[in-house]
């Protein structure tokens, strides 16, 4: 029961850091196909830094690691914080390739027509991107509910946390993270399958 | 600026971490090749009470968290009787969870072999061993290779989840000269950099392979 | 032994659909046969069916006297004597031309490297590649890729050679260079059976011909009688479209 509960919490993440990874995400990509001189390559250095840095190395170096520098961040915060910038990176990279793919022609007639930058993308390119990676943008979703996991090594009150309590007290280890693993699979094993179908439909 | 001293007094803790990341990520990197060869083979056959105990096993481990698989093995198997080493535990999670993507890719790989290689070998009467052996699989691994070499690239990341039993790789040895010397600069800095070297070599790697694709690696058979 | 292949009573069908209806059929030492019919007759499939490439439901099928379904022994027996060109040559593009045509010698028949390369280098020879030893196939044309197909089926020293529809996948240049190989083949006393709709190919090599439609023999004559005699038909209405 307990452990039902704490898995909202875990959930309870996905809303905002997936709101943030594909707004944030969506404007590094952009960014990135327009080459603007120093900000795509800021841009790329942050992608690249965390898409090769592990997830609990992140976060051990803004939970622990920041407050030496005088930021402190709690860890939900921490949370938060850390499951964005991951989301946010994967998913640019997402969408970038989703530009790259898109039939050049469209840029052109965009620009043919009289749009303005702002509704060339909003109009035209984003939704065409959207509907391409959407896919990915499901995978990424399940990355970021498996990784709400990790955070549980600071403190988050989650359900790996709770359960880890669970297991000191009732010593049955078991049925502890059996019951996890299976709140997790009812959630992205339909997730996944989801995924699957839309490639498929995708690719016609 | 960068206390250049310090780092150089915890250089010999860092490189002994970075040689325990490689350790479990090259022995769980090939027990994982040997485990997702296999079941990937196996997908070939038609058997139902086959296929789906593997679905089952493919469809756990990648919709549940890393962390939970590890907890599972390292705190679950003793009620079995079977107590484990951190380190048994670490290597044992991490080849099937990337054992079962590797199938998945080997699956795929060989799924895309035209069917027409299996029949021409039958024809010439190879037996099914040579056939894969000679035939069918030395194509499959020129294929995936790249999508391989990325899912290694993915365990490294994944060794440092087994900094959470304490073992002493890359990310849970930073955390403790962090905690020690009280210089997260240094101490994250240098683990961080080691952990991007190795990824932009893996990409490197891939590049590399994808480029001699256009001009096939030949294999040298009979 | 007279017959090379023996099929007796033989039915097929894909689901629902059957494609070959009580086909039976003998082929003799020497004979070369072609089989010929609209698309979909079950010419291919009847063919596949003679190394087990396609199973069937009902009727036997014996090629140098044994049952190719009777046992596992008969069938790598028949396979090892028994050649198939198919129409997508098939080549193994990993390996080059040379170890295109050992392999199946060293892994299926045995024998030693040395032995398997001095018969590759005359099959290659006779197929007119003798200068491609050491090329892959995705540097070779259409043609020779097939001539390479057929020194590789002929390495195995075969009792009879199959080929279904040997030239369809290839540009119209490239099909006289295989037709030749195959042509010289027959005149070499070599057994074949060959899917085609190279009529004139036919006409000039073949000295007996099958006519299938819609899963059923319909025709199985001399090659003369076959063309200048029609028995049914709808032989007679493919022919008249053919010629």
């Amino acid at each position: 029961m307990r452990l039902g509960l704490s898995f909202l919490n875990n959930l309870m993440f996905l809303p905002i850091v997936l709101a943030i990874g594909i707004v944030l995400g969506m404007l590094i990509a952009i960014a990135r196909i327009k080459k603007t001189p120093v900000v795509s390559q800021i841009m790329i250095l942050f992608v690249e830094i965390v898409r090769g840095s592990p997830f609990l190395m992140i976060v051990f170096v803004v939970y622990f690691g920041l407050p030496y520098l005088g930021i402190k961040f709690d860890s939900m915060q921490t949370a938060v914080i850390v499951l964005s910038i991951t989301a946010t990176a994967y998913l640019s990279e997402v969408f970038r390739s989703g530009f790259l793919a898109i039939d050049r022609g469209q840029f052109e007639a965009a620009d043919a027509l009289g749009l303005s930058p702002f509704n060339k993308y909003i109009l035209v390119l984003i939704p065409q991107v959207i509907k391409m990676t959407m896919p990915s943008i499901v995978g990424q979703l399940v990355m970021t509910i498996k990784d709400t996991s990790i955070v549980s090594m600071v403190g988050v009150v989650e359900i790996v946390r709770t359960s880890r309590q669970i297991m000191q007290i009732t010593h049955r280890p078991i049925e502890a993270f059996g019951i996890v693993a299976l709140f997790f699979v009812l959630v992205c094993y339909p997730l996944i399958s989801i995924s699957k179908t839309l490639e498929k439909r995708v690719s016609r | 600026m960068l206390d250049f001293r310090l780092i150089g007094q915890y250089l010999p803790d860092f490189f002994s971490a970075l040689g325990m990341t490689l350790k479990i990520a090259l022995i769980s990197g090939a027990l994982s090749l040997v485990v997702g060869t296999i079941l990937g083979m196996l997908s070939l056959v038609n058997n139902k009470a086959v296929q789906t105990p593997i679905k089952l096993f493919n469809g756990f481990i990648r919709s549940s968290p890393l962390l939970v698989q590890l907890y599972l093995v390292h705190y679950g198997l003793p009620t079995f009787g079977i107590l484990l080493a951190a380190f048994q535990s670490a290597i044992i999670t991490f080849t099937l969870n990337t054992g079962s993507y590797i199938s998945e890719i080997v699956r795929g790989g060989l799924n895309s072999i035209d069917k027409g290689q299996y029949e021409a070998s039958k024809a010439l009467g190879l037996s099914w061993f040579k056939m894969m052996w000679k035939v069918i699989l030395p194509q499959v691994f020129k294929r995936i290779l790249p999508p391989l070499v990325s899912q290694l690239s993915y365990l490294i990341k994944d060794t440092s989840l087994a900094a959470v039993l304490s073992i002493q790789e890359i990310t849970y040895v930073s955390r403790s000269v962090s905690s020690t010397t009280y210089k997260p600069i240094e101490s994250y800095g240098v683990p961080m950099l080691m952990y991007l070297i190795i990824y932009i070599l893996f990409s490197l790697l891939s590049k590399a392979i994808v480029s001699s694709g256009k001009n096939p690696a030949r294999v040298k058979v009979a | 032994m007279d017959q090379v292949v023996r099929i007796r009573n033989l039915d097929k069908s894909f689901g629902k659909l059957q494609v070959l209806k009580k086909i039976s059929l003998d082929v003799d030492f020497g004979d070369v046969l072609v089989l010929c019919g609209p698309s979909g007759a079950g010419k291919s499939t009847l063919i596949r069916c003679i190394n087990l490439l396609e199973n069937f439901s009902e009727g036997s099928i014996e090629v140098l006297d044994k049952n190719i379904k009777e046992s596992r022994e008969n069938l790598k027996y028949v396979r090892k004597h028994t050649g198939m060109v198919f129409q997508h040559f098939n080549l193994f593009p990993h390996l080059t031309v040379m170890q295109n045509v050992t392999l199946a010698q060293i892994h299926s028949k045995k024998m030693s490297k040395e032995a398997a390369i001095e018969n590759a280098k005359k099959q290659l020879c006779q197929v007119g590649l003798s200068q491609k030893y050491d090329a892959y196939p995705d540097q070779l044309s259409g043609g020779q890729k097939q001539r390479v197909a057929i020194a590789r089926a002929l390495a195995m020293d075969p009792k009879i050679m199959m080929f279904d529809e040997p030239t369809s996948a290839l540009d119209p240049e490239m099909i006289k260079e295989v037709l030749d190989v195959m042509i010289s083949l027959a005149r070499n006393g070599m057994t074949m059976i060959i899917v085609t709709h190279e009529m004139g190919f036919a006409r000039e090599v073949a000295n007996k011909i099958g006519f299938l439609d819609n899963g059923e023999l319909l025709e199985l004559s001399p090659a003369k009688e076959f063309f200048s005699n029609p028995k049914s038909e709808r032989t007679k209405d493919f022919l008249s479209k053919i010629l």
